[in-house]
């Protein structure tokens, strides 16, 4: 019997996700039947049915080969009425500017309205959501961003009130509260939205533009824009879509909480400059899935502000699910850091694929981040690995980025007095991986001498190593060399619980284990070849 | 001046720390500036320990007794708020808000065009030093312009212009 279930439904639009099939990619081909008609065949765990009628009952069944799903009954959303952006004026000709005909079909959107922008290439500067609004960019439709700065708004970072008891922060550059141009989709204390369909938000960015010496410098006022930037926002959908070319981050929620990501692809070169896919950032209740990553750096970069904004709010990101993803080609698959002011907590990523990440899981952070900079319940689960230069690194003395990051404070691999600045991390899992054709370390994981990491456990981990590995550094920070086929390291943690690890491959000791106040170990079939 | 040259004289400010008013807007100011701008921010730390020293002394001074000192600190604050990369924004902070303090000595905060010191009484350098600084100040988003800019021209009546202004105090 084949189990799925419906994961969101608009009134246009299912999207179902099939039970106990695969990561990522089902094992075999399935067919989705709709009132007992065949609509389409996918290998895709999580699969969109679109091109529905609105406020209707379908009946929807899956099957794949012989077996198949029993048949589930399920209604689209009711809709009131469609804008379609070009009774707005907008032309989709890839000439004029549609900006300001999209912004108004976006701005006149009643409650359970939708605004369509059907297929056609519209060149846009930054649109602003409103609440209670569906977008949907159809299949076929682009939104490709002007690359000039003077078309783009600029979010200042802070403003001060009046009676300078408070502040309003709208732009944020890798967390600081610094003016940044607006998203090409921004969203500002707006709730109740869905961004879907399946066509495409190009930033049309490269090194002849926003890219141009890296993009490092801020210029003409401001930050590099994301992609879709969500500013304290509630019950926020984005499906469906592309987002490509971006011209930083590609999507980014800030201080946003109830957010779903479903069935997107993130694709950007992978020589781009800063261009994580994801950087969910102090968010509470995310839910990321059936998720295709392909980037210039991490795949999905969670953080809680440097040291102003997580010191000063305190909010940290916390429950977030993340499930059937693919990742490739980014620095990190799923990193935290390296901007954890105010910490992580509560998050769950499984049944996700990794290829060819620089790293796995990646953990970012040092002394100098703050006491509020707390790392717990961060849990890995039924993950393949393939290509991944080191699979899971925690590094305590992350080196880059910031003033300090070359102090003797930071690199000290010393006990140094715990104080405002020292950073924790509690509770790391990792269960059910397999990591193949790696190329540098089955695992680096470092931790503070006077905050040691309270906990880690691997269990059912499975890790080999590429026949010619490519020699880098597992970890960016002081004192670290260049290396291949480097086993588990893991240095300064209180427990750690390894439970059925095998490293194949390993050059020196599989495993390496320093200054661990208690360990755990149940017999592996431990494999050393040279 | 050779970046060496430079080098030496920032480590040598440092290393003095805090001694005055005067040398902290002297010395500050330069300091922040080479850091910026070519050391890679490596004694950013050091001068936020420098300012905070600076801090413990500014609270205990006031206007009515220490006008120059307080002008010299305001404008030792605006300068590195202004040479300071944003991105280290928890010490632009930390000079914003050490600022408001003692602005908030000076000014009428329900009222701000009013100031509460008896700034008429200070030397005509001092008011000139304070309306440069929170000129500084508005210029650089430090403070809200439109409640602080209007205490500048208040602060210069009087003065003439920046010619007279030294003759004055010749």
């Amino acid at each position: 019997m084949i189990r799925f279930q419906v994961i969101f439904r608009t009134s246009r639009a299912l999207v179902i996700e099939l039970l106990d099939r695969g990561i990522y990619f089902t094992d075999a081909p399935y067919e989705v039947y709709l009132d007992g008609k065949k609509v389409l065949e996918s290998t895709h765990v999580v699969q969109t049915i679109s091109h529905l009628i609105p406020d209707r009952e379908y009946r929807l069944m899956i099957k794949q080969g012989e077996a198949c799903s029993e048949e589930l009954t399920v209604r689209t959303e009711y809709e009131f009425v469609t804008l379609n952006v070009r009774d707005f004026g907008a032309k989709g000709d890839g000439v004029q500017d549609d900006t300001p005909f999209i912004q108004a079909a976006i701005s006149c959107c009643p409650p359970q309205g939708r605004v369509l922008v059907p297929a056609g290439t519209y060149r846009t500067a930054p649109l602003f959501l409103k609440s209670d609004l569906v977008l949907e960019i159809e299949e076929g439709a682009t939104l490709l961003a002007w690359t000039e700065r003077e078309r783009f708004p600029i979010l200042p970072g802070l403003i001060d009130s009046y009676d300078e008891e408070s502040e309003y922060n709208l732009g944020t550059w890798e967390g600081n509260p610094l003016e940044m141009f607006a998203g090409l989709l921004t969203g500002i204390h707006v709730s109740n939205v869905v961004i879907t369909g399946g066509g495409v938000l190009d930033g049309n960015a490269s090194y002849d533009n926003w890219w141009e010496n890296d993009g490092r410098e801020k210029r003409g006022g401001a930050f590099r824009p994301r992609m879709i930037f969500l500013n304290h926002c509630e019950n926020v959908t984005v499906h469906g879509i592309q987002v490509q070319n971006s011209p930083s981050w590609n999507l980014h929620p800030y201080f946003s909480n109830h957010t779903r990501w479903i069935d997107m692809r993130v694709i950007n070169p992978k020589i781009s400059p800063n261009t994580d896919g994801m950087d969910p950032e102090s968010v509470n209740d995310m839910e990321v899935v059936g998720m295709y990553f392909s980037l210039g750096d991490d795949c999905i970069a969670i953080k809680s502000g440097k040291l102003y904004m997580g010191r000063t709010y305190k909010v940290p990101s916390q429950n977030i699910e993340i499930r059937q993803c693919y990742m490739r080609h980014g620095h990190g698959s799923v990193t935290l850091g390296s901007e954890l002011g105010a910490g992580v907590r509560h998050l769950h990523c499984h049944d996700c694929l990794f290829e060819d990440t620089d790293r796995g899981l990646r953990v970012k952070t040092r002394r100098g981040r703050g006491e509020d900079c707390v790392i717990e319940d961060i849990c890995f689960e039924n993950i393949k690995m393939n290509g991944v230069l080191t699979p899971f690194v925690v590094n305590s003395y992350y080196w880059c980025c910031d003033p300090d990051g070359h102090s003797e404070y930071v690199r000290s691999k010393e006990p140094l007095p715990v104080d405002e600045g020292t950073p924790q991390i509690r509770e790391l899992a990792f269960r059910n991986i397999e990591a193949r054709n790696c190329h540098v370390a089955a695992s680096f994981i470092y931790g503070l001498p006077e905050s040691k990491i309270r906990e880690i456990s691997f269990e059912n981990v499975r890790i080999d190593f590429a026949e010619e590995p490519v020699p880098e550094y597992p970890a960016m920070m002081a004192d670290v060399e260049p290396c291949t086929r480097k086993g588990i390291y893991i240095n300064n943690c209180e427990k750690l619980t390894l439970r059925n690890v095998t490293v194949e491959g390993a050059e020196g000791e599989p495993i390496e284990i320093l200054n661990v106040d208690e360990l755990v170990e149940e017999p592996a079939e431990r494999k050393v070849e040279p | 001046m050779t970046k060496q040259e430079k080098d030496r004289l920032s480590a040598r400010y440092l290393e003095e720390g805090f001694t005055s008013m005067a040398g902290l807007r002297e010395r500050m100011g330069f300091s922040m500036k080479y850091e910026t701008e070519e050391n890679g921010k490596e004694r950013y730390h050091s001068i936020r320990g420098v300012f905070r020293q600076a801090r413990e002394a500014a609270e205990k001074m006031n206007f009515e007794e220490n006008p120059a000192e307080l002008a010299d600190y305001m404008e030792a604050l605006a300068d590195c708020a202004v040479e300071i990369d944003e991105e280290a924004f928890d010490q632009y902070k930390e000079l914003v808000n050490d600022f408001k303090r003692v602005l908030r000595r000076l000014a009428d905060k329900s009222c701000p065009g009013r100031l509460l010191a008896d700034a008429e009484r200070f030397p005509a350098s001092v008011r000139a030093d304070l309306a440069a600084a929170i000129e500084k100040a508005c210029g650089r988003g430090m403070i809200l312009k439109e409640k602080y800019f209007c205490l500048v021209p208040a602060l210069r009546a009087g003065l003439g212009s920046d010619e007279e202004r030294e003759g004055e105090e010749a």
